[in-house]
């Protein structure tokens, strides 16, 4: 019989531990419940206000749409990503190495011969790898669903869009995973990993947009205003308001599914001027919102890195 | 021939300014059982996870079997089986999925790790309770479990911090028992280390001991107890069937005769003699009538408490 090698092992390990913890099941019904949601009252919303849309035309973007409309019950499928899933990243990493700690089997772990970064690098991997199985179940059953209700299929163009949104919410969530892993080989209590993480959600979600509006409030231009004080007013808060990560999730998804989108700053009635209403290409797309895609990979990256280096510098103390 | 398998060359480790071992030096031979015995805090289980690789030596060397563990970790915990101090479980697991699991990782295929785990869970006494959940285990249970994860891996060397920690004195009595059949069955190198000094004395063959993060003196317990005895004044025990108490007195005026000096305790069924001068020819030339009644007697002053606190307590 073949042998796997120990990091498949631990690979193995850490996707059996989370899949068999209450937690994960708890929200993974909580995500699947108002996923499904969302995009059924999309599906709703879509099919009884622009029945045209299904008369199979391609550039209708009909697949595209059920992830970015809402039925006005429940938020759209992407501002619920934007903000219900952080909390699927926090929940998988905030216990990954203070339990390890904690429960005294981190010693007997690397007394064993592995390579102490397979720990770390494992219990990212396998949660990621959780997270990724997610969230392509939920769009490729979306998919199907719309196919057996319409017989519509997904073009091409919308079927690389679409994959382009999938690897975009697998970043954005690897974000919040490498910051909760991060708390979690800082702090030596899971507790402290799971509130600050969750302060850190909830001031993105509710404190940082009250904050933008008093400071809104404070530099804004006037009523006489001419067009360049308003647009430098816009661009101002905009700027501000990427530094949310939710921000850059939302500035990336609304392009990348919105093939007509053609900027997501604001513009100037005379930069219409001449412009084609034609759908921009993927890669258009992607070069609109590449800053944004490109910051979240960075900070991303930069988690991993911290949580990476102060776990392979930790003491181990009998 | 160098029969060293474990090689410590003037190792020192700091914590921030704190030095937890200095200058250690200390060889450990082949099928050798050998104590580490000190005080909580003595450096014990840092110069144990040095051995192991697990924390970096500030100085010296280390040679485990030839390899150096900070340079080929890997390779060095292979050989070695490490039994920490409060050994964790993966508590939502089962015995059996936490030994199969480190034997895994040892290298054992699916089929073969599943196989060692059983013979292993026999070996421990663990087989009925193998598909429980570790959560539910006793203290010595999880000892038990732990001591199989070690031998699961078939080491060369085993590592055993304060393995009797928490036992029962029955529990204890079965662990140390195993410990001893390895070294006599398999031929194992163990280094265990303990502040329970009648543990230690059981069944090492030779003994560091460690205070402060310093060996003040290393070899056999009879080595280390002759170094001690002054040669004035002489310590014997006597052990006796019934209560030493109702003898006492009658000893103790039977050898207050020639020796003025003479001093005697008595506890439960031990009669404690001191005095210079004292031999076992004097002691017996008193005892002749009582010879039914004893069971035992023998010189003391190289007892593991006595050599304990002679190099330990008293900082010698």
């Amino acid at each position: 019989m073949k042998r796997i090698n120990n990091f498949q092992i631990l690979f193995h390990k850490e996707l059996r531990d989370n899949l068999k913890s209450w937690k994960f099941i708890i929200l993974l019904f909580l995500i699947l419940g108002t996923s499904y949601a969302a995009i059924y009252g999309a599906f709703i919303a879509l099919t009884t206000s622009n029945s045209t849309s299904l008369v199979g035309t391609v550039d209708s973007y009909f697949f595209l749409k059920l992830f970015l409309s809402s039925d006005g019950t429940v938020p759209s499928f992407y501002i619920l990503v934007g903000f219900l899933a952080p909390l699927l990243g926090l929940t998988l990493g905030f216990d990954a190495i203070n339990t390890e700690f904690n429960n005294r089997t981190i010693s007997k772990l690397l007394a064993q011969p592995i390579y102490r970064d397979h720990i770390i690098l494992t219990k990212l991997l396998s949660r990621i790898f959780i997270i990724a199985v997610i969230y392509i179940a939920i769009i490729l059953s979306a998919i199907g669903f719309i196919i057996l209700k319409t017989g519509l299929f997904p073009s091409t163009q919308e079927v690389v869009r679409l994959f382009f949104f999938y690897l975009l919410i697998v970043t954005y969530l690897g974000l919040w995973l490498n910051l909760a892993v991060l708390f979690s080989v800082i702090f030596k209590q899971p507790a402290t990993a799971a509130i600050l993480g969750i302060t850190i959600w909830i001031f993105y979600l509710f404190l940082y947009p009250m904050l933008l509006n008093v400071v809104g409030k404070l530099v804004n231009p006037g009523p006489y205003a001419n067009q360049y004080q308003i647009l430098a007013y816009q661009e101002f808060m905009l700027t501000v308001m990427r530094f949310s990560p939710t921000q850059l999730f939302e500035d990336g998804t609304s392009i990348i599914l919105s093939p007509l989108a053609r900027s997501i700053n604001p513009i100037a009635n005379n930069q219409f001027v001449g412009a084609i209403p034609n759908p921009l290409s993927i890669k258009a797309s992607i070069q609109i919102v590449w800053s944004q895609l490109s910051a979240l990979i960075a900070l991303s990256a930069l988690c991993f890195a911290a949580c990476y280096w102060l776990f392979m510098r930790k003491e181990i103390r009998a | 021939m160098d029969n060293s398998i474990i090689s410590i060359d003037n190792i020192s480790k700091f914590y921030g300014k704190h030095q937890a071992v200095k200058n250690l030096n200390l060889q450990i031979n082949r099928g050798e059982i050998f104590g580490l015995l000190g005080p909580n805090g003595a450096g014990k289980s840092t110069t144990i996870l040095m051995l192991m690789g697990m924390t970096e030596a500030t100085e010296g060397h280390i040679r485990i079997a030839g390899l150096d563990p900070q340079r080929e970790p890997v390779s060095v915990k292979r050989i070695i089986g490490y039994l920490p101090d409060n050994v964790g479980f993966y508590d939502n697991m089962s015995a059996l999925d936490n030994l199969t699991f480190i034997a895994q990782l040892n290298g054992a295929t699916a089929a073969a790790a599943y196989a060692h785990a059983i013979t292993m869970l026999e070996k421990v006494n663990l087989s009925a309770v193998k598909d429980n959940k570790v959560g539910t285990f006793s203290r010595g249970m999880k000892q038990r479990l732990g001591l199989a994860e070690v031998l699961i891996k078939k080491p060369q060397i085993i590592i055993l911090d304060e393995p009797t920690l928490g036992l029962d004195p029955v529990g204890v009595q079965e662990f140390l028992q195993l410990i001893k059949s390895l070294k006599e069955e398999e031929g194992l190198t163990v280094l265990l280390s303990s502040h329970h000094l009648h543990h230690v004395q059981k069944i090492c063959d030779r003994v560091g001991l460690f205070a402060d993060g310093v060996m003040r003196k290393c070899g056999t317990i009879n080595e280390l107890g002759a170094d001690i005895l002054d040669g004035t004044v002489n310590r014997y025990q006597i052990e006796v069937v019934d209560s030493a108490e109702n003898i006492r007195e009658i000893i103790h005026s039977r050898l207050r005769s020639s020796l003025p000096q003479i001093d005697i305790r008595t506890q439960e069924k031990t009669i404690y003699v001191q005095g210079e001068s004292l031999s076992m020819d004097i002691l017996w030339s008193h005892l002749k009538d009582f010879e039914n009644y004893i069971v035992r007697t023998e010189r003391s002053g190289n007892t593991i408490d006595d050599i304990y606190s002679y190099y330990l307590d008293r900082k010698h």
